[in-house]
């Protein structure tokens, strides 16, 4: 092994070769382009259950009755079609998920809860679409589909797998709005505003998707969407619910997904981040971006485009790592929506005002959740 | 307890157990009360035996800086926290305020933070259902962390709720590592 931790024994390039995803601007990736680059956020007042007991009432609302099973599957195929692999590849690939435990599964006698493990879900795809087996399912909230894409490229990179579909789905329930409710973590002025003075907390949004990643030249045909050149983990070692104030966990996670890349902080045009819009994420996210790039920390373009999609907690990474992918593809860096003016804790290069036009060749994607837990992901153009 | 003993799965680095722990509401006393967690025994059970296997291998906290950093936690549920899971199902289908909380308890990994603020650990943080065995998982998950260079050393909790009689709410630890230590 490496004894100085860093990457492992072996690493195989990583591709990522199909994509889809569902939001609050609707179904597929064509949907949310058009609204994440529109600059619109897409918070609606919530129809899918009574919000006159919460403190506020809006989210990003997909249009239309959802069913995160039905959603799961049909844009899991729409990724595995878009990746063109074969009925061999796909048996060949095992499924990874990042979801929360089923609301449904709490409400039935504890006799029948036995037999309905979180990991259902996955089971339940992996066979209905032809793939390779249940992987593991992530649970740890809103690092949860970051952690699932990170053990994906690990699978490949180590040689284990040739390709790792990942899926990951969060919609937005009654559960969530109250335990966030009961947390005051919802912004009561109905806009979510990352890295702004004056931001009041959170809003939740719906995020279902899948993306495939496959080892680079593992099969002719294939065609890259981008490469995931590098990923990190760490934690806070600090608290329950609160990011460490000084960033530790996540420039740590920053410092080793670039090393793994090997890349530095100045070869980064563009930084998708966690940018909860809360009081204590964005300054202790500020602070771990100057603590992981020092000199260049206000020279990186920085968005969160929580801003207009929402949270998206357990497919929040799934979600930003899509936008990522845009990003490179448009050459076009989505807003940081919702801004009223500048933070002194938030002193960082924003995207402000209008989408910002840059021909980006590596980006970096951005989450951490309670516990302490940080991810970090490098996505490098094709 | 504690046994070091090598773990050897196919194709890939055995891993050393360096320290291990287990507890069982059938036969060992209630775990500490943790505070802010008060809705089900969940979390004060994972903190308990993340403890006790540490402490197995390193007396007292803080664990030293050079491998506190590499080092990773893995929990491990198949099911999660259903205690909480219904505190909160409740407060929806019954219309009642929820505790605030519920706000930091309803996430899996939130107890993590206690573990590793005290022990001073700062490698990756995951909570996982395994699809398999959940032992076998947990140590296939190790060793992918270990081999990839995202750990050095990696502390497993795995944990079940009761769901039914003669199934009592238990949990166990492990310490791994690919190295062998002294």
């Amino acid at each position: 092994m490496n004894n100085d931790g860093g990457p492992g024994r072996s690493s195989r390039a990583v591709a990522v070769t199909g994509m889809a995803v569902t939001t609050g601007y609707g179904h597929g990736v064509d949907a949310l382009r058009e609204g994440i680059w529109s600059g619109e956020p897409a918070f609606v007042p919530v129809t899918r259950f009574d919000t006159s007991r919460y403190e506020v009432g809006v989210a990003a609302q997909a249009p239309g009755a959802l069913d995160l099973d039905s959603e799961l599957i049909t844009l899991t195929e729409e990724a595995l079609k878009q990746a063109g692999l074969s009925e061999n590849e796909r048996a060949d690939a095992p499924l990874v998920m990042a979801r929360h435990a089923d609301p449904a599964v709490s409400r039935l006698p504890r006799a029948e809860q036995e037999s309905r493990p979180i990991s259902d879900t996955a089971r339940w795809l992996s066979r209905e679409l032809g793939l390779g087996g249940a992987g593991r399912t992530y649970i740890n909230a809103c690092v949860a589909a970051g952690t699932a894409i990170a053990e994906a490229a690990a699978l490949i990179s180590s040689g284990r797998n040739d390709r790792v579909v990942v899926a990951a789905g969060h919609l937005v329930d009654a559960e969530s709005f109250t335990t966030f409710n009961a947390g005051k973590a919802l912004a009561k002025d109905g806009r979510l505003r990352p890295f702004s003075s004056g931001r009041k907390g959170l809003l939740l949004g719906d995020g279902v998707g899948a993306v495939v990643l496959e080892a680079v030249d593992s099969r002719t045909g294939m065609r890259p969407l981008a490469r995931l050149t590098g990923w990190g983990m760490a934690g806070d070692a600090h608290h329950v619910c609160q990011p460490h104030p000084q960033g530790l966990g996540m420039a740590r996670a920053i410092t080793r997904a670039l090393d793994r890349a090997g890349l530095g902080p100045a070869d980064l045009d563009y930084v998708n981040a966690h940018g909860t819009g809360t009081p204590y994420n964005d300054s202790a996210e500020t602070a771990a971006l100057h603590r992981a790039f020092g000199e260049h920390a206000e020279h990186i373009p920085v968005s969160s485009t929580k801003s207009m999609h929402g949270h998206a907690l357990q497919a929040a990474g799934l979600v930003e790592f899509v936008i990522c992918l845009l990003a490179l593809e448009l050459g076009s860096l989505p807003v940081n929506s919702g801004y009223l003016g500048p933070d002194p804790d938030c002193r960082l290069d924003l995207v402000l005002g209008s989408a910002r036009q840059v021909e980006a060749r590596h980006v970096l994607n951005l989450n951490a959740a309670f516990g302490g837990a940080n991810t970090a992901l490098v996505v490098s153009a094709a | 307890m504690t046994t070091a003993e090598n773990t050897l799965t196919p194709d890939s680095l055995p891993l050393a157990v360096l320290a291990r722990a287990s507890w069982s509401a059938a036969s060992d006393e209630r775990p500490p009360n943790l505070p802010g967690f008060t809705a089900s025994p969940f979390a004060p059970i994972i903190a308990h035996v993340a403890d006790l296997c540490l402490k197995e291998r390193y007396k007292e906290p803080p664990v030293p800086p050079e491998r506190a950093e590499w080092t990773a936690m893995v929990l491990v549920s198949q099911l999660g926290d259903m205690a909480t899971e219904a505190a909160v199902v409740e407060s929806v289908d019954k219309g009642t305020k929820a505790s605030p909380l519920l706000f930091f308890q309803s996430v899996p990994s939130a107890v993590l933070g206690v573990v590793s603020a005290r022990w001073n650990l700062g490698g990756a943080v995951i909570t996982i259902s395994p699809a398999g065995d959940p032992l076998t998982e947990a140590m296939d998950l190790a060793q992918l962390l270990i081999e990839d260079g995202s750990a050095k050393d990696v502390l497993l909790v795995l944990v079940e709720l009761a769901v039914r009689e003669g199934l009592p709410n238990h949990a166990s630890a492990l310490l791994v590592s690919a190295e062998e230590l002294p």
